[in-house]
């Protein structure tokens, strides 16, 4: 995939991230903080494998930022950024690892997030009880994971951009050359 | 689901398991239970929760949050925050801290807000934390316009 093609389904998985945030934030909240599905998780999971680390460490920060300046104040970024960050280097450490398939990676994802999110509010409010909080948070966290990453995994197998944009490649070369 | 993936799982909800265990278990105390306010800052007197009254808290950014109180527990009644999570937390009461999520908090995040259901000398009801002292005096922090005094002046009495 050369850099024009992956700049442009790097905007628009990024896109579909802001998408699909809006809409979650829509749905009915519980009131306890960290407790969402995550849709964006299965976007980062599909950029993982499609796009590569560094692309999609970029989508992520992008995608946080204009996210918290649209819906939320600028307070909420730093903690989204935490999850975020923390989420994205455990599953890209567990990308392409033999065993490990994209609902693994998303159960981590989800699961690192929430542990990201809990530690940035534990020293910005200084309130280290916190952490049992994540005794919830880590089980929804993996529940919330296991839906993304399987969803990841079944777009991966139905939309394959990387093998459809090399054949789509491919077909143009093979058919300049017949014609 | 492959092999490995069954092991990030388990580990997963073995780590909450032990959490859950390593958690506090409420302790019964008598007497008067207090309000503890955290907020960047400023400093707050520990509030008997003996009456029925709203503390207005008041940040030089705009944040403003609405505690009521009423005896032995309080809520968060109103916030001008973006998600309004605090709200949704409800009432923290002596009864209810063991069996609420948060225990024996109520956390606004985007304006980092903490209200803490403790004893007298600043513990925890739910027995959680270290020896973290109170502090009974108000020092109000100088860059900030709104003295604590101000901001706790409570908006309405219901004796």
């Amino acid at each position: 995939m050369n850099q024009t093609r992956k700049l442009t389904l790097a905007g628009i998985l990024v896109s579909v991230m802001l998408a699909l945030g809006y809409l979650e934030s829509l749905l009915p909240v519980s009131g306890v903080p960290g407790i969402k599905l995550g849709l964006s998780n299965c976007v980062l999971v599909l950029s993982l494998y499609w796009l590569g680390t560094g692309v999609s460490f970029e989508m992520m920060v992008v995608k946080n930022v204009l996210l918290g300046l649209m819906l939320a104040n600028p307070m909420m970024i730093v903690y989204s950024l935490a999850g975020g960050t923390l989420s994205l280097t455990v599953m890209s450490l567990l990308v392409g690892r033999k065993g490990v398939s994209p609902i693994g990676v998303g159960i981590a994802g989800g699961v690192t997030h929430n542990i990201g999110q809990v530690a940035a509010a534990m020293l910005i409010l200084q309130t280290p009880t916190l952490m049992y909080y994540l005794a919830l948070l880590m089980p929804v966290g993996a529940g919330m994971g296991l839906i993304t990453g399987t969803l990841a995994k079944l777009l991966m197998r139905h939309v394959p951009p990387l093998k459809r944009f090399q054949s789509t490649e491919e077909d143009r070369n093979t058919g300049g050359e017949s014609s | 689901m492959k092999r490995r993936d069954w092991l990030i799982l388990g580990s997963v909800l073995a780590a909450s398991l032990i959490l859950l265990l390593l958690r506090p278990q409420a302790s019964q105390n008598a007497g008067t239970a207090y309000l503890r306010i955290s907020v960047p800052g400023q400093t707050y007197q520990l509030v008997p929760l003996t009456e029925t009254r709203d503390i207005v808290i008041e940040q030089a950014d705009g944040s403003r949050n609405v505690v009521e109180i009423f005896p032995g527990g309080f809520r968060m009644k109103e916030s001008n925050c973006s998600n309004q999570d605090c709200i949704l937390q409800g009432d923290v009461t002596v009864d209810n801290v063991g069996s609420r999520v948060l225990a024996n908090e109520v956390i606004c995040l985007p304006h980092r807000v903490v209200l803490e259901l403790v004893t007298a000398d600043g513990q925890p009801v739910e027995n959680t934390a270290s020896a973290q002292t109170a502090q009974p005096a108000a020092t109000d922090d100088a860059t900030l316009s709104d003295t604590p005094e101000n901001t706790v002046a409570p908006v309405e009495n219901t004796p």
